[in-house]
């Protein structure tokens, strides 16, 4: 409008250096502007200004707004949680209870609820950073009125999250971390598109990042994985091969474990009660591109038992974990524990059992796994991969099989601590309510004993059997373990309380 | 028991984070020895680490809280997770009748109020026989002084240029506007301080500044004419410069009896200073108020509203051209509503009552927009609440939850109530899915 952009711009530049003079429209301005006293020239300016600005803004319309119309989501078919649930919610998303939440989310989606649309912003951006697992079953526990939000366009951190609509996108066009989880995801909907995909770009990618996604085609490995595997012993670099060689090792059927099977059959003869051990004399060519060393791996990221075994011995240990240990006891007719037994009292003790132990893992072999556990006995040489194994084993039969375990010690006391380290301190799978009372008892003998276990229990709130724990461990005497009970006694109960009551209100 | 609080509004009565996130924690059944609630009142008791469990009461009414703990926030955490608990599992309250330290409680709020009515009556009376005290004459006396200094500075302004101002800091601005605070004139102070802020708020702010300075010009040449002017303008330009109306005599004229929807509620923290907005829209006239509360620190505000709820109350209105700001002469039950009953279907509606309102009074700041049902859109990264004539109002850039206000409506139509200043609205409550959610935490 003229008239005020003539009065801005005399504002702007002033009226000493812009003469202010109106060109008098018509009508009503026109009249207004008449009346203005231009002796005091900034007074008529402002006075102008005013009635014109007041004049605008009376005038003003609404906008049109000619952007596109947001796509209305999708009705839900999940219920929502209660309200109550929600606010328990709440409270896992702070650092309080955050370890809690993988347990709630498997419980929310157990009982086929979701979350309500209020909390959505905040889970998500709580889930934006933390890893794959937590991420799949957040993506579960948010509904359609979740998914449509991640595909909204405005401000978020949540870039990846949105990934799991489409991670065939984000494998063209991410940046590689996330491609190796876009890979993964997709591997695990679809064996077959993701070795696809991954040998597509194969000849593109940089060796690291070749290496890397080796590690997705863990998931739903299978025997037409083979080819593309075998091609990949021949690559440049080690970091490539390796990892191919490790996965081959899991194919029984495979060519790999076939070449590995007959080098193996000559060097193990079982006669008189006893196994008799060839070991292989020199690492050939065809070993070596099989993935297999000379050298003895040291400590660091392996069992301490390794080191004091020499080469050959090395050679014979890698040879025979990609051969399954059910081939042996078909062979020799032998149960699993009776394998082991050999391997006890065999002077290549070392070396069998923990190819025995790498065997049980690449083969899935639960018997192996059992039985390995049970002659393990916390021995701390052989710590290495312990949870794996105990990962291995179906959930009953893990809690039975450490029950038994520790039945068989005369005296609870002498239960060696690294057992419950590894087999409980790093593994996420909950408790059955036998198996938290029988390990409660041991941590009260050790309290009784007036050694501070208190703060392994603690650490431990998140995996007892919920219910059962609380019971147990209210019931014990004030006394025990009394000079570290206050620091911990009260979280412990919290812990435990607020897990009952988060577990009891979603399956209300 | 009809009231059942959501967790949102219950924790926007939180003083702050740290009580909201402990009161969460309290609401839990084993943490309370004893619970019961009645028509009246809620209460419980907390065993803390005292000696003693604490004793905690709610007064469902307004609600009002009171703790026995040494807490000096208001309310406590025991308060918020006494309510909380009690929204989330009415079950476990056993208790039916109230104990004595509730009942005496409720019986010396109830004289207690009846004595203020009965105090606010006298002061008032006395308040018309007394003349203007001298005070008040100083006062006018230091308002003149001021905006005559004032106006001075203005015409300076312009004669050296608004292009000048852009090199200023805001000090330039907060220099002046505390003149006006030593004159005696706060409200023109803050309309000073916020010019501060216009020259770097992009294009077009020489507009924008001319239009705010043009109406400061405004209020003061008003300010010279005041006896010329009808009552209820001149009790605005009073009331824009900084003068309070007598609240004690407001309280005795007759009032507006109406069921109130609480619509929306702001909290400005400014140093410890709090300002509370609370917006009402009556049921029945459709009229809007505000209810305009202050304390200092970490004190509660006076008078307690959910947002979202329904209010039986009868409201006295400041006098104004355009009469929005009131106070609450009596209140009766709270109870909850699913959705407003009146609100604008169009934006050319809204604007056309605006233009109405800015008609009567020129310095009106924040205008109240109840809307019946809107869609959310975007253009050109603006974000705008639209109607089904694709005409939109522009959301404030000071709403910072686009992504929770997405969650919430699902692409679908809502009602929404905000304050539009003109430019941009700031929208501080949804009702979507049969449920109002307060947006300005």
């Amino acid at each position: 409008m003229e008239l005020w952009q003539q009065l801005v711009t005399t504002a702007l530049l002033g009226t000493e250096r812009q003469a202010f003079k109106l060109e008098s429209p018509d009508g009503a301005l026109g009249a207004m502007a008449s009346q203005l006293d231009y002796a005091n020239k900034e007074s008529a300016l402002l006075s102008a200004a005013a009635t014109v600005a007041l004049y605008r803004r009376i005038g003003q319309l609404p906008n049109s707004v000619r952007g596109t119309a947001i796509q209305p989501c999708e009705a839900d078919d999940l219920p929502i949680c209660s309200e109550l649930s929600t606010k328990h919610l709440a409270l896992l998303l702070t650092r309080a209870y955050e370890w809690l939440l993988p347990e709630w989310l498997t419980a929310l989606s157990r009982i086929g609820k979701r979350v309500p649309p209020t909390v959505l912003v905040a889970l998500l951006d709580y889930a934006a950073g933390e890893e794959d697992q937590l991420q799949q079953q957040v993506f579960t526990a948010i509904g359609k009125r979740g998914a449509w939000l991640l595909e909204q366009d405005f401000q978020n951190t949540w870039g990846f999250l949105r990934s799991i609509n489409n991670p065939e996108e984000v494998w063209q066009t991410g940046k590689p971390p996330f491609r190796l989880r876009a890979l993964k995801m997709i591997r695990c909907n679809d064996a077959q598109r993701g070795s696809e995909l991954l040998a597509e770009s194969w000849k593109q990618e940089a060796p690291e990042d070749r290496a890397r996604f080796l590690e997705a085609l863990v998931a739903n490995l299978s025997h037409e994985d083979e080819p593309f595997l075998e091609a990949a012993l021949e690559d440049k670099r080690k970091e490539v091969r390796q990892p191919a060689a490790e996965l081959l090792a899991r194919l029984p059927d495979s060519a790999f474990c076939q070449r590995m099977l007959e080098r193996a059959l000559p060097l193990v003869e079982y006669s008189k009660g006893k196994l008799h051990l060839i070991l292989p004399e020199e690492c050939d060519k065809a070993m070596k591109r099989d993935g297999m060393e000379t050298k003895v791996p040291q400590t660091s990221g392996t069992y301490f038992a390794i080191t004091k075994i020499g080469e050959k011995a090395w050679m014979l240990t890698q040879i025979l974990s990609a051969v399954p240990t059910q081939v042996w006891r078909e062979r020799f007719n032998v149960s699993a524990v009776e394998l082991l037994e050999l391997a006890n009292k065999s002077e290549w003790t070392a070396a069998l059992k923990i190819a025995f132990e790498r065997s049980a893992l690449n083969f899935q072999d639960e018997e192996m796994a059992a039985a390995w556990l049970k002659d393990w006995r916390g021995d701390s040489q052989f710590h290495w991969n312990v949870n794996n194994l105990v990962n291995l084993l179906k959930p009953e039969r893990r809690d039975s099989l450490l029950l038994e375990i520790l039945s068989s010690y005369k005296n609870i006391k002498d239960v060696n601590s690294d057992i419950l380290s590894s087999w409980f301190f790093n593994s996420r799978a909950q408790w059955s309510e036998n198996l938290t009372r029988v390990v409660l008892n041991f941590f009260r003998s050790r309290l009784e004993a007036n050694e501070n276990w208190w703060a392994r229990i603690s650490s431990l709130t998140s995996t007892m059997s919920p219910l059962t724990a609380l019971e147990e461990i209210s019931s014990w005497s004030p006394e025990l373990g009394a000079k570290e009970r206050d620091h911990y006694f009260d979280s412990i109960i919290e812990t435990l309380s607020f897990r009952c009551e988060m577990l009891e209100e979603l399956e209300r | 028991m009809s009231i059942a609080w959501n967790t949102e509004q219950i924790l926007a009565l939180a003083p702050d984070a740290s009580t909201a996130k402990a009161g969460n924690a309290l609401a839990q059944k084993s943490k309370w020895l004893t619970l019961g609630f009645d028509t009246r009142a809620v209460w419980g008791e907390c065993q803390g680490s005292g000696r003693s469990p604490y004793q905690t009461k709610i007064a469902l009414r307004e609600p009002a809280f009171a703790c026995s703990c040494p807490s000096r926030k208001f309310p406590c955490k025991h308060g918020l997770g006494l309510f909380l608990l009690l929204s989330a599992n009415e079950a476990v309250f056993t208790q039916k009748t109230p104990p004595v330290w509730v009942a005496e409680w409720l019986a010396k709020r109830d004289e207690r109020q009846q004595q203020a009515q009965k105090e606010s009556a006298s002061k008032a009376k006395t308040a018309d026989a007394k003349a203007p005290t001298r005070r008040a004459e100083q006062r006018t006396k230091k308002v003149e002084a001021g905006l005559a200094a004032l106006e001075q500075w203005l015409r300076d302004l312009l004669r050296q240029g608004l292009a000048t101002v852009q090199m200023k800091s805001p000090r330039f601005w907060m220099e002046q506007a505390a003149r006006l605070v030593d004159a005696q004139a706060p409200g023109i102070a803050r309309l000073l301080q916020q010019m501060a802020f216009i020259t770097h708020s992009g294009k077009d702010w020489q507009e924008r500044l001319l239009e705010r300075l043009s109406c400061l010009h405004l209020l003061m040449e008003g300010y010279k004419r005041i006896i010329t002017l009808p009552s209820a303008l001149q009790a605005d330009i009073r009331t824009t410069i900084g003068w309070t109306q007598n609240q004690d005599e407001l309280l005795q004229q007759a009032g507006w009896h109406d069921l109130w929807l609480v619509t929306g509620q702001r909290i400005e923290e400014d140093e410890r200073l709090r300002t509370q907005r609370t917006w009402l829209v009556g049921q029945t006239t459709g009229r809007a108020a505000l209810i305009l509360q202050f304390t200092y620190g970490r004190e509660a505000f006076k008078e307690s509203f959910i947002a979202g709820s329904l209010v039986e109350a009868e409201l006295v209105f400041f006098e104004s051209a355009y009469p929005l700001r009131a106070l609450v002469k009596s209140r009766g039950e709270t109870v909850r509503l699913a959705a407003p009953q009146t609100g604008y279907a169009t934006m050319n509606q809204v604007i056309e009552v605006y233009a109405q309102a800015l008609l009567q009074n020129p310095w009106l700041e924040l205008f109240p927009v109840l809307l019946s049902s809107v869609t959310l859109r975007q253009a050109e990264s603006r974000w705008f609440l639209c109607d089904d004539e694709e005409k939109g109002l522009l959301l404030s850039s000071r709403f910072q939850q686009i992504g929770h206000l997405l969650a919430i409506i699902g692409g679908h139509p809502f009602a929404a109530f905000g304050e539009w200043n003109g430019d941009a609205l700031l929208p501080l409550g949804i009702w979507a899915e049969g449920r109002f959610i307060n947006l300005s935490q």
